[in-house]
């Protein structure tokens, strides 16, 4: 097996002295690799795409990018790690509502390398007419379709071309046939772009998509 | 253009525009701020601006002053010095029909120097027969050029109470045209106090007005411009050595027939002193001391005014034995008496104020002198209108002399001999009998083995000039200081204004307290996509930099406008109305400092919100924190079961510091105007003694002092008053040594505060005024004994009241005051008594003794207090005024000069009390605030409430139930803080609430208004279709 891309080993979460969150996860993801993440809900699975994405940070364990510990890096390095490798898309769509639909995707690039800003904006404008949104760019978030909405959120994750897709629940507030487009979009990406994808789902239809699914039971975890 | 690059730029407009509501209310916050900062600050810039320019036209260029009173020196010191003369008298004015007249004005005589003084151009050269007078005064007369003026000066007499002076020689009048009005900065608000209202000036050619007072060539003041005054210790070198025996009245004088050098006063006696100096110079000095006896008699003769003088047996030549009188054959013819026998002496001892008491005395003739070898008629001293007349009957003394009893023999002997004495005593006889206040010798007497007259000279004005030599002021550092010490009025104003300044800051805070849940969102979204957490903060600030700047600058023109309005309130208020002109200014610092500090305040909120989030993991952040606040989690279950009252608590304890800030806010504002309410001065029965009147009911000012006791029927008839006329009335003098006014009504620091010179036994016995507190009194003792008590050397006892010590001279209880006296020696003042406040505002009152010590030839009271039986105050009032007319009499009531004193103190606090009721209102808009953003952020919630079927006024009410509960909370709280604190002083007797009903009703008003405000917010947000909010939610 090839060396993963992101790899947690051992990983619990507590708040407080509440029982914990997520207790002993330990899981490889491959680049390039589909993966889902299913359970009820409150068993951890925002927890633990929280973790994986560095926005939260483990009570023990390890997270390690590409053989690395995140453990060692302070928060501007992870702020640069969730910014050039990671995108995120949430359940809720979290686009900024005094932005335009095309603006919003170029948040990320607000602080990439040098040089990345021009290709990123030209990314922009084709990811967003590969979604279907080139006549939307202007558009506030406020005047968009909940499914376009979570379009523009998958373009704003992917415009640093970053190698790890998270998206937790992202077709929670989509009924069914927006939910397998957008899906199905994802699908096509994680295919074009060469990202890995983790994504957090509900319904099993979806979870069926991804290549790899993995159970979480009251924080511990189970195979699909 | 979609294609364009997104920058951080962007972005944060975008975020401004798009909160442009809550932005706008920073805004707004932020001007409030500024406003009420540059506004402060403002009025103190105007205040200094105005003090400032003010002085700066009362000094014009004088940098030095030298001012003497009473005490004239040879106007060649002018020249000596490289200074400007002047004789500066205090008079009284009149328009010549009479129609007008304005008591107390300041007479100058000028030469043509004094216009190089002024700071512009234009000053008249007078005339014989013309004066000039202030804008101020011109004003007050309702006088133009070429109207006739009646001006009446006070004579500079050293000795002016003194019984010899002829009566009703204290004063000379004449006759003149107004040449010109004097402008402002021509010199025309010249005088050497520091003080703010235009003085009342007459401008007089001086050769003019020194011949008037017969002091040719004399002058008591010295101006040094700027050559002359850049260096006062040159300046006052020159002085000093310069400063020679004339310009003290002194005289040393060849005597005939080479008998040596006499040292004579042009003031009869010399003053102890200089007595002391005269008998150090030469061990060889004899002291003469002259007197005239009423009446000399013997064996039922009698010999009527008679000079006797007392000698040294060194220049008499006789022995006489203490008992012994040695007359001349003359006297003994007159009499028919011969050695042994019992003459008997009559004759006036001088007290103060013109008092003459006929005493007594019995010698024994000790031998009979031939009158041919003895009639020296330099013996006696030149007595003011009686030496230059030929003739008995001329006399002119200040002395009742009872023309009557003079015989034609006297007459030959006076148009023979003149003053020549008819009688000589042992010099210690005659001290012991004759003594008084102004000295114990007519004259000392140098043999001519002593030494010549210049080389005497010489001697004894060095000695003198060690003890007593006058120094110059520094005058313009001195005015310069009265308004660099001058209450700070913008800081006053920020501290009045602090009310206002602290619910701006709340505003600002409960802003981003508001906005704090959306604005961790927006952090957190942009962390989560990679944005560092100090960029992401930095965009944060720059956001509110970018809203506060420009509230900043809204809020200064606004600021300007509110230090316009406070000014005017400021003027409008002032007592007595209409005299107070401020001159509008402000700095670019003040309004740089009010712009800064307000934004920094709105980063320093924005910094305090951004702390909420700093160290929080991302994911939380963005769920906007909320869940930290309790209460949330178990929203969402127990929503269905919301009942209103529950509702409304749970919304105040989810937002425990929005609730504390808007109750806090409240509550500083009730208590303030409680307190303040509460503050106000008591207003005692002014009747009362205890009161800050003593109990007196006329004060009487006058230009020109009076040289009598009026407490005395002898005093009172001096002014053609009859002692029937105040019958049950008690009077009490005070001497006045002018200064600056150190009361409220002195913007500036007074520099050199008037004294008052007060007989400490006076009030004692009436148990008049009140004292707050004073250093340890004796068992049983008065402290009006502390004025008595001896200090150190060079330390006097002082009393002021509360307002002259605390907030005119910024004393109290035990500190000093240094004051330079007459002689030029410099002294404490040590404040031993803190009196509630009085008729006495803006004056330090010191023992009478204590003043006549320090400035021997301030003569006469110029101060009367009058306390007559109730029901006669007019009558008695229109009394004075008219006996002492002459005088500048000014009498007033002393309770309204005592409410005057105190409007004062009310201004201030009714413009404490209307910024603060500012404030509340502010703060009440805070709340009205409050309730729209609730409302709009719990829409959902409403809606549900309005969708399970409660009316429109019921959710409304459910909105304003809050605010109801935290405004009442604030308004409780703050009334306990304030009883509280007043209680106390509720309980005691100096004050009490007088002014209840109007902050009652201004909190009323204020608390109605916020309520009203929340209501038509919470009608109003709650109007929305309740389905569009649910679905939003
Ligand atoms: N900040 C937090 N503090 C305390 N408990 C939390 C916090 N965040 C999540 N939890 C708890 O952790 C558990 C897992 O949450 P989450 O990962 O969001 O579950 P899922 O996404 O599977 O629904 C839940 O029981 C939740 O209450
Ligand atoms: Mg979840």
């Amino acid at each position: 097996m090839s060396m993963p891309l992101i790899e947690l080993r051992d990983v619990t979460k507590r708040y407080g002295k509440d029982e914990p969150v997520i207790q002993g996860v330990s899981l490889a993801i491959q680049a390039g690799e589909t993966l889902a993440v299913v359970g009820p809900s409150g068993s951890g699975k925002s927890t633990l795409l929280n973790i994986l994405g560095a926005l939260d940070s483990p009570t023990s364990g390890q997270v390690l990018f590409e053989q690395e510990d995140l453990a060692q890096y302070g928060d501007d390095w992870l702020a640069e790690f969730r910014n050039r490798q990671v995108g995120f898309v949430f359940q809720r769509h979290h686009l900024l509502p005094q932005l335009t639909a095309f603006e919003n995707v170029l948040v990320p690039t607000l602080v990439t390398r040098p040089g990345w800003k021009d290709t990123a904006t030209e990314r922009a404008e084709r990811l967003m007419t590969r979604v279907g949104l080139g006549g939307k760019m202007h558009s506030r978030p406020g005047e968009l379709s909940g499914g376009e909405r979570q379009r523009v959120a998958v373009v704003r994750a992917l415009i640093n071309a970053p190698k790890l897709l998270l998206a937790d629940e992202p077709t929670g507030s989509l009924d069914a046939v927006l939910a397998g487009s957008l899906v199905d979009l994802l699908v096509d990406l994680n295919r074009e772009e060469g990202v890995a994808l983790v994504m957090v789902t509900h319904a099993e239809a979806l979870a069926r998509r991804m290549g790899k699914i993995l159970e979480l039971h009251a924080g511990k975890l189970g195979k699909g | 253009m979609g294609k364009r690059p997104l920058t951080a730029g962007r972005l944060i407009g975008r975020t401004l525009v798009f909160h442009w509501r809550s932005n706008l209310c920073l805004v707004l916050a932020v001007a409030a701020c500024a406003a009420v900062i540059a506004g402060a600050l403002a009025v103190g810039d105007s205040m200094r601006y105005t003090l400032r320019s003010l002085s700066n036209q009362r000094i014009g260029q004088v940098r030095q002053a030298l001012f003497t009173g009473n005490r004239l020196f040879r106007q060649e010191l002018a020249e000596l010095t490289g200074a400007v003369p002047v004789l500066r008298l205090s008079g009284i004015v009149s328009q010549s029909d009479g129609a007008r007249r304005v008591n107390s004005i300041q007479v100058l005589g000028v030469d043509a120097h004094f216009a190089g003084l002024a700071l512009a151009p234009g000053f008249t050269e007078l005339t014989n027969g013309t004066v000039a007078i202030s804008l101020a005064l011109a004003r007050r007369l309702e006088a133009r050029v070429g109207d006739e003026l009646l001006v009446r000066v006070a004579k500079a007499e050293m000795t002016g109470e003194l019984a010899l002076n002829p009566k009703g020689e204290t004063s000379r009048a004449f006759r003149a045209r107004v040449q010109a009005i004097v402008q402002d900065d021509q010199m025309g608000r010249f005088t050497l106090e520091n003080t703010q209202a235009p003085p009342l000036n007459v401008y007089v050619s001086l050769p003019v007005l020194q011949a008037l007072i017969d002091h040719q060539a004399q002058v008591n003041l010295l101006l040094a411009g700027p050559e002359a005054g850049a260096f006062p210790q040159q300046l006052n070198d020159r002085l000093e050595k310069a400063w020679a025996l004339p310009d003290r009245g002194l005289a040393l004088v060849d005597l005939p027939g080479q008998a040596g050098v006499e040292l004579r006063s042009r003031d009869v006696f010399l003053p102890p002193d200089v007595e002391r100096a005269a008998l150090m110079v030469s061990s060889q000095a004899v002291g003469v001391l002259s007197y005239l006896v009423n009446s000399l008699s013997a064996g039922g003769k009698s010999t009527p005014y008679s000079f006797v003088v007392g000698l040294d047996p060194l220049l008499s030549g006789m022995r006489l034995e203490p008992d012994e009188v040695a007359v001349t054959d003359w006297l003994a013819d007159d009499l028919a008496i011969t050695n042994g026998a019992r003459l008997d002496l009559r004759f006036f001892v001088l007290g103060p104020l013109r008092t003459l008491v006929e005493t007594g005395a019995v010698f024994r003739v000790g031998g009979v002198v031939p009158l041919k070898d003895y009639a020296d008629p330099t013996l006696t001293p030149e007595l003011p209108g009686l030496s230059e007349s030929v003739n008995c009957r001329d006399w002119e003394s200040g002395l009742p002399i009872d023309l009557g009893r003079v015989r034609p023999k006297d007459e030959a002997y006076w148009e023979m001999w003149r003053g020549a004495p008819k009688a000589f005593i042992t010099l210690e006889a005659a001290r012991s009998l004759w003594s008084n206040r102004w000295g114990c010798l007519t004259a000392v007497r140098y043999p001519p083995t002593a030494g010549g007259r210049s080389e005497l000279e010489g001697r004894l004005t060095a000695l003198l000039n060690a003890t007593d030599r006058p120094v110059f002021k520094p005058v313009r550092d001195d005015a310069r200081k009265a308004w660099h010490q001058a209450l700070d009025f913008g800081q006053l104003f920020l501290g009045l204004s602090f009310f206002l300044v602290v619910s701006t800051i709340c505003m600002m805070a409960l802003l981003f307290r508001l906005a704090a849940g959306q604005q961790t969102e927006l952090a957190g979204i942009l962390m989560a996509l990679g944005i560092g957490s100090r960029k992401v903060q930095g965009w944060l600030m720059a956001g509110t930099v970018l809203a506060a700047v420009p509230g900043g600058v809204v809020g200064l023109p606004a600021g300007l406008l509110y230090a316009k309005g406070l000014l005017w309130g400021f003027e409008s208020l002032w007592q007595p109305p209409g005299t107070l002109r401020l001159m509008f200014k402000v700095s670019l610092v003040s309004l740089a400092a009010a712009w800064l500090v307000a934004i920094a305040l709105a980063l320093g909120a924005a910094w305090f919100m951004l702390r909420r989030f700093r160290g929080k993991p991302v994911c939380r952040m963005l769920e906007g924190l909320e869940d930290d606040e309790p209460g949330r989690r178990g929203r969402r279950t127990s929503r269905r079961l919301a009942v209103r009252a529950d509702l409304a608590r749970r919304q105040a304890g989810r937002h425990p510091g929005r609730s504390a800030l808007i109750s806090g806010m409240v509550a500083c504002a009730v208590f303030l105007l409680v307190v303040v309410a509460v503050f106000q001065p008591h207003e005692a029965d002014p009747r009362a003694r205890a009161s800050g009147t003593g109990g007196f009911s006329l004060m009487v000012e006058t230009a020109i002092p009076i040289g009598a006791d009026l407490s005395r029927p002898g005093g009172l008839e001096a002014y053609g008053i009859a002692a029937a006329e105040l019958k049950g009335a008690d009077v009490v003098g005070l001497r006045v040594r002018p200064g600056d006014d150190a009361g409220c009504g002195n913007l500036g620091r007074a520099q050199d505060p008037r004294l008052l010179g007060v007989d400490p036994e006076a009030f004692r016995k009436r148990g008049s005024f009140g004292f707050l507190k004073t250093l340890p009194v004796k068992k049983e003792g008065s402290p009006w004994l502390l004025l008595e008590a001896g200090l150190e050397p060079d330390v006097i006892p002082a009393f002021a009241d509360e307002n002259t010590l605390m907030w005119g001279l910024g004393k109290a209880l035990g500190d000093e005051l240094t004051y330079i006296d007459e002689r030029g020696q410099s002294f404490r003042l040590r404040f031993v008594g803190v009196l509630e406040n009085s008729i006495f505002q803006g004056g330090i009152l010191i023992s009478e003794q204590a003043m006549m010590a320090r400035y021997p030839t301030l003569a006469g009271q110029s101060l009367l207090l009058i306390d007559v039986p109730e029901g006669n105050e007019s009558r008695v009032a229109d009394l004075l005024g008219r006996q002492l007319c002459d005088e500048g009499a000014e009498v007033s009531l002393c309770a309204q000069r005592l409410a005057e004193g105190g409007a004062l103190t009310v201004m201030y606090l009714k413009l404490f009390q209307t910024l603060g009721g500012l404030g509340l209102l502010l703060g009440v808009g805070v709340v009205a605030l409050v309730v729209v953003r609730n409302a709009w952020e719990r829409q959902g919630e409403l809606a549900l409430l309005r969708a399970v079927g409660y009316s429109r006024r019921d959710v409304a009410g459910v909105l304003v139930q809050e605010q109801v509960r935290l405004i009442g909370w604030g308004m409780g709280v703050g009334v306990a803080a304030a009883l509280v604190v007043a209680l106390p002083i509720l309980g005691g007797s100096r004050f009490i609430a007088v002014c209840w009903p109007g902050p009652v009703i201004m909190l009323m008003t204020v608390a109605m208004g916020g309520l009203l405000a929340s209501a038509l917010a919470a009608w109003a947000v709650t109007g929305s279709t309740p389905w569009n909010a649910l679905r939003r939610e």
